[in-house]
């Protein structure tokens, strides 16, 4: 959190240099900091980027390149690209952390401490490169038109991290479910009763709305009171069944799943953040991904601690059969055990998948029920493109159980049996199918062409 | 994008779980429009469309081993702006909110990438440390152009893991020389620094005909092993089955 006041404040840490000392650094400072205009200390002519060789000042970092490619290109060296070098040194002033990794076994370094030359000579060779995206004895003659980046003295992922901790979404984040609804004691406490909260709150995704719980209940105690009806008639035993004994009402019932669903939530630890953006406000719902991931693996029987390269029987081919034993798994395996190998305790790289329905983030606006366009070079005889199936979406209704079906046929051919497959290691276990198996056969383009009539007759 | 055998499929392959469907890969797919999941959820004040974000751990092998849903992401519906300047920032927002969201989800775990975690596993007696490290980013190429903050259409290097150019990315033996993860990340970070600030216009394009970035720098940037160490930002994204098989159905009924 360090870094995030640094940032958000633009506010000097403890041993860098203090607003009034280095005045173009302080400027730039602010700058990198986001502050607003007003607070900037050299804003007397609303230009904060000054030479150090003239008296001019320039608006734009640009431009004070450009001036000093023209003007100063024969002064030394090192002041010959003070413009590319402040930008780095006072974002080390707010990113330089004891957290954040230089990547080499320099510490960081921070402006008070050293001067713009300290700076480049406490870095390696490497980093000479890195600073200003130049090597420092070839900076007078690159060209000063190049874009260099702002270059943070640390790790660029720390930068990031502390970049997206400065916007303040974390602070707005707090706990989906309100604290007095917390921590309530289940009424669904047998497996008859756990078997009707899983059906009003699952059927369909979503579950049951409020009036069709209503009816569901209706008919459960319907059910239960003819049951018991009929055990009286026939000498059994006459007892109130398990949904009206634990729900003497239906308006009971709705409020027991309505704090189940609050329980739930909170148990699963779901958060609820306020991003601000523009002027409006988002909701994000999310989970804590550590909390996830700790969740599953306690539950896991079986976890692979270790996964190594596996080779074929001749020893000339890798075998990559699932997620474990691919290339950039292993090369982070490798990169986990190399920086963790002082650790006591055994170590294993926890290998992460994400998922987002990249349908909406690909949205592009079009309308309704477009095609879907697609070129198949290898083998539909060259870049064309050929459209196809119908997208569907919410208002467009759901295809009938037979459309379902003659997708299921028309993907379930031997051209692609692995994709139909739900499950990862199913499809990659099998050898990639040949380009010619994935011609369509006569039977696919009489299922296709059906599918397409009714679809056509549909919309 | 750079052709059926250029080096950016081969090492798109290179993930085992890719490597059945390479040859899926040189397809050229394009869904302009397709709804998978689209939840309307209604609030006092208004209604927001959402559309959710899944995580699996591969390592967990009986438990676990489905998609989890982590959360449910906000979606700014495009259109409807007057001007080509109005699109353009609300686009900029959809992306700007995109990766806010994904700092929200993945802050702890950004960490975590870093120092690790101690679990208690049933198997084995002692705790372990975990250290979690992004291997896939199942997204199609608009959506990991999002994701990754690089422009989709108007630039020089329309590929995300190499940089050839646009007019030779069909060409046979193109040069495609890998897009440098460090850079552009310091590219993104200054761009994103001052288009917060609403300042040098000129800076921006500059950066963006350089490295093809928006003023956005990608979240996974910040994980470790993907912007330190392997530096495997640009090659965690894939297919995910579910897009390979609706897509690829819509091609067989030709």
């Amino acid at each position: 959190m360090e870094t995030y006041d640094a940032i958000a404040t633009g506010t000097p840490m403890a041993g860098s240099a203090p607003m009034d000392a280095a005045a173009p650094t302080a400027a730039t400072a602010s700058i990198l900091a986001g502050a607003p205009v007003a607070a900037m200390p050299l804003m007397s002519d609303h230009r904060p980027w000054p030479c150090d060789h003239c008296a001019r000042r320039f608006r734009f970092g640009v431009g004070l390149r450009q001036h000093i490619a023209a003007r100063h290109s024969s002064s030394s060296v090192l002041l010959a690209s003070t413009a590319v070098v402040y930008p780095s040194v006072a974002t080390a002033s707010t990113l330089a952390t004891p957290d954040v990794d230089l990547g080499s076994s320099t510490p960081p370094v921070h402006v008070s401490d050293a001067t713009v030359e300290d700076v480049a000579d406490t870095m390696t060779t490497d980093e000479n490169v890195a600073v200003g995206g130049v090597d420092q004895l070839e900076r007078g003659v690159i060209s000063a038109f190049m874009p260099r980046p702002v270059r943070p003295v640390g790790c660029v992922s720390a930068a990031i991290q502390a970049y997206y901790q400065s916007k303040g979404d974390l602070m707005r984040t707090g706990p989906l479910v309100p604290p007095n609804r917390q921590g309530g004691v289940s009424a669904f406490n047998s497996v008859e009763l756990r078997k009707f909260r899983m059906f009003a709150l699952a059927t369909g995704g979503a579950g049951l709305s409020q009036t069709a719980r209503v009816e569901y209940y209706d008919g459960v105690v319907a059910a239960e009171r003819q049951t018991r009806l009929l055990n009286s008639a026939t000498g059994g035993p006459s007892m109130l069944g398990p949904m009206e004994s634990s729900f003497p009402t239906a308006a009971a019932f709705l409020r027991s799943l309505k704090s189940e669903q609050s329980r739930c939530l909170s148990e699963m630890g779901w958060r609820v953040s306020d991003i601000e953006l523009a002027g409006r406000s988002f909701k994000f719902y999310s989970r804590d991904l550590v909390d996830v991931a700790r969740e599953a693996l306690q539950m896991a029987t079986s976890v692979v601690l270790n996964s190594r390269q596996r080779f074929s029987a001749d020893g000339r081919r890798v075998l990559r059969t699932s997620a474990l034993d691919s290339d950039i798994y292993q090369a982070e395996q490798a990169d986990v055990f190399r920086k963790h190998r002082h650790c006591q305790k055994p170590v294993f790289a926890l290998a992460v998948q994400l998922f987002s329905d990249a349908a909406l983030v690909s949205w592009n606006g079009g309308r309704f029920g477009e095609d879907c366009m697609g070129s198949l070079p290898a083998c539909a005889g060259g870049g064309r493109w050929v459209g196809g199936g119908l997208h569907r979406d919410g208002g467009v209704p759901p295809p009938l159980m037979e459309d379902e079906l003659l997708l299921q046929r028309a993907c379930s051919g031997k051209s692609m049996p692995a994709l139909l497959v739900g499950n990862e290691d199913a499809a990659s276990d099998d050898e990639p199918p040949p380009l010619e198996d994935l011609h369509v056969g006569t039977e696919e383009r009489v299922v296709w062409a059906t599918l397409r009539a009714q679809r056509a007759s549909r919309y | 994008m750079c052709g059926p055998r250029s080096e950016h499929n081969e090492r798109r392959a290179t993930d085992g779980r890719l490597a059945s469907i390479a040859c899926l890969v040189s397809l050229y797919m394009f869904p302009t429009r397709s709804f998978i999941l689209c939840m309307l959820v209604s609030s006092v004040s208004s209604a927001h469309y959402m559309y959710p974000i899944r995580v699996r751990f591969p390592n967990i092998r009986t438990g676990l081993t489905q998609w989890m849903t982590v959360g449910y992401m906000p979606f700014i519906k495009p259109g409807h702006a007057p001007t080509r300047a109005d699109r353009r920032k609300l686009r900029m927002q959809r992306d700007e909110l995109l990766q806010r969201c994904l700092a929200v989800l993945c802050d702890r775990l950004i960490t975590a990438s870093k120092d690790g975690f101690l679990v208690r596993l049933q198997q084995q007696s002692d705790e372990v440390l975990a250290v979690p490290r992004v291997v896939l980013y199942a997204a199609d190429h608009p959506e990991e152009r999002h994701v990754l903050g690089l422009k989709l259409n108007g630039c020089l290097f329309p590929c995300s893991q190499c940089l050839v150019n646009k007019t030779e990315q069909s060409c046979p033996g193109a040069v495609c020389t890998e897009r440098p993860v460090l850079y552009t990340l310091e590219m993104q970070m200054e761009a994103a620094l001052l288009y917060d600030r609403g300042c040098s216009g000129g800076r921006l394009n500059q950066i963006a005909a350089t490295t093809c970035a928006l003023p956005f720098v990608p979240v996974l940037g910040a994980f470790h092993g993907l912007g330190t160490g392997t530096l495997g930002l640009y090659k965690v994204f894939g297919f995910d089955l579910l897009h390979v098989r609706s897509n690829c159905s819509c091609l067989s009924g030709e």
